[in-house]
């Protein structure tokens, strides 16, 4: 009975790895990060649907809202998809991208970092970053921080940053 | 009473053919594929495949809101429109491409769409042997290539972005072709403009090849390719620029040419400016 148990463990725990998506979606309106992040039952959050994609996969907004802050670690396209998303920033970023093994992408967003939050906007450490059409407004002690790997930067407006928008090191 | 049946059934099997539309909807909300949907704004489909069939020669189909509409074969003119509400293609394993469009489609418009490939799939974003439009697309995932385009069409691409190819992000052949305002980027060739069995010429302007391993090349392989480049990007790659064959690179001597490991042999034979 025992062995039993652990072997549906294992086997249960295997499929919820298997069950990882291509492609997931997150809604302000109906996600619930308990769901599987498909189209029809959506994520609440990035880091929701991030946990359950695949490596080189993409998470995209459905619609308006703010879907919190995301800690990247493998190649991923996170896409604001031009339906008004958003992070509000808090703790250290509104992204943190460190060490992922192939290109990570984030498109579309806008980030937001509160006057309480000496935090960056997006923060890449070792890592092969796209950023396009990205906004990042409030008081970001930094807009956008690259430390090592490399970025491509394209339509992105920082403002209000002290003490620097762009730093790349 | 036996030919009645058969005339009305065959009058039956007419009328949808007949009932096709010139602008055809589409919606991840409220669409569905079913012979009793219209593909209208008031009965949009749900799919790009099914709307295609409902759609005129020289038709339209517009996505309502935002949401993945399959991948799609394209035989028939036709413009397929994102429609800015955040439409995504997501190309399933054992697929050959996002978009395909055959030789006999004519003009083809791909507007403001996002294409995912995912790893392991060995899929194209879009691939094409007709005259087609490429605008505001991006591609990402792990396509093997972003963008084929091959056999005496013509290609104008503006807008688009692909990340991280297994072989080519723009791939232009036997094509005349002009790329704008488009960025190629961590993959294994950005852009390349190969001349097979006819002529391949391509203008590209106020685009970046950056982080690829290698940027642009342009070959000779088997007929004459020639890439003209004005006001472009060429950074960050493990080599810039590579002409094989006699493939030749034409400047405008405009170009943000540098920071690559190895820039490239000196390819840039004429000075237009």
């Amino acid at each position: 009975m025992k062995y039993t148990s652990i072997f549906a463990l294992t086997l249960f725990a295997a499929m919820s790895a298997l069950a990882q998506n291509d492609l997931s979606w997150v809604s302000q309106r109906s996600g619930l990060d308990t769901n599987s992040c498909t189209i029809t039952l959506p994520c609440k959050t990035f880091a929701g649907a991030y946990a359950k994609t695949n490596s080189g996969g993409i998470v995209k907004a459905l619609d308006a809202g703010e879907y919190g802050t995301i800690t990247i670690t493998k190649p991923i396209t996170i896409d604001g998809n031009g339906v008004g998303a958003d992070i509000e920033g808090s703790s250290l970023a509104g992204m943190v991208v460190n060490g992922a093994s192939g290109p990570v992408e984030i498109r579309n967003l806008t980030i937001h970092v509160p006057a309480s939050c000496s935090c960056y906007g997006i923060e890449s450490l070792t890592s092969s970053v796209s950023i396009e059409n990205v906004s990042i407004t409030g008081t970001p002690y930094g807009g956008l921080y690259v430390y090592g790997g490399t970025a491509t930067i394209h339509g992105l407006t920082v403002t209000g940053a002290t003490p620097f928008s762009v730093s790349l090191k | 009473m036996k030919y009645t049946s058969i005339f009305t059934l065959t009058l039956l099997a007419a009328v949808p053919a007949l009932a096709l539309n010139d602008i055809s909807w589409v919606s991840q909300r409220s669409g569905s594929d079913s012979p009793n949907t219209l593909c209208t704004t008031t009965s949009p489909c749900r799919t790009f495949a099914w709307a295609y069939n409902q759609t005129n020669s020289g038709g339209i189909i517009k996505a309502m809101d935002a949401g993945e509409y399959g991948i799609i074969f394209i035989t028939k003119p036709i413009t397929i429109d994102g429609n800015g509400v955040g439409a995504a293609i997501e190309v399933p394993s054992g697929s050959t491409a996002g978009l395909f469009v055959t030789s006999s489609a004519g003009f083809v418009e791909i507007r403001n769409l996002a294409i995912h490939v995912p790893t392991g799939c060995g899929c194209e974003g879009i691939y094409s042997n007709s005259n087609v439009s490429i605008e505001d697309v991006s591609i990402t995932g792990a396509p093997t290539y972003g963008v084929y385009v091959d056999s005496g069409s013509t290609a104008t691409i503006h807008g688009l972005t692909v990340t991280g190819a297994t072989s080519y992000g723009i791939y232009v052949q036997n094509t005349t072709a002009t790329i704008g305002d488009s960025i190629i980027r961590y993959s294994a060739n950005g852009i390349a403009v190969f001349g097979f069995f006819s002529t391949t010429q391509v203008l590209i302007e106020r685009s970046k090849m950056i982080s690829n391993a290698i940027g642009l090349v342009v070959n000779n392989n088997g007929a004459a390719a020639t890439a003209r480049i004005s006001d472009c990007v060429i950074t960050g790659n493990t080599t810039g620029v590579s002409t094989v064959n006699g493939g030749q690179i034409i400047t405008f001597r405009n170009n943000a040419w540098a920071g690559n490991t190895t820039d490239g042999a000196t390819p840039f034979s004429v000075s237009l400016k």
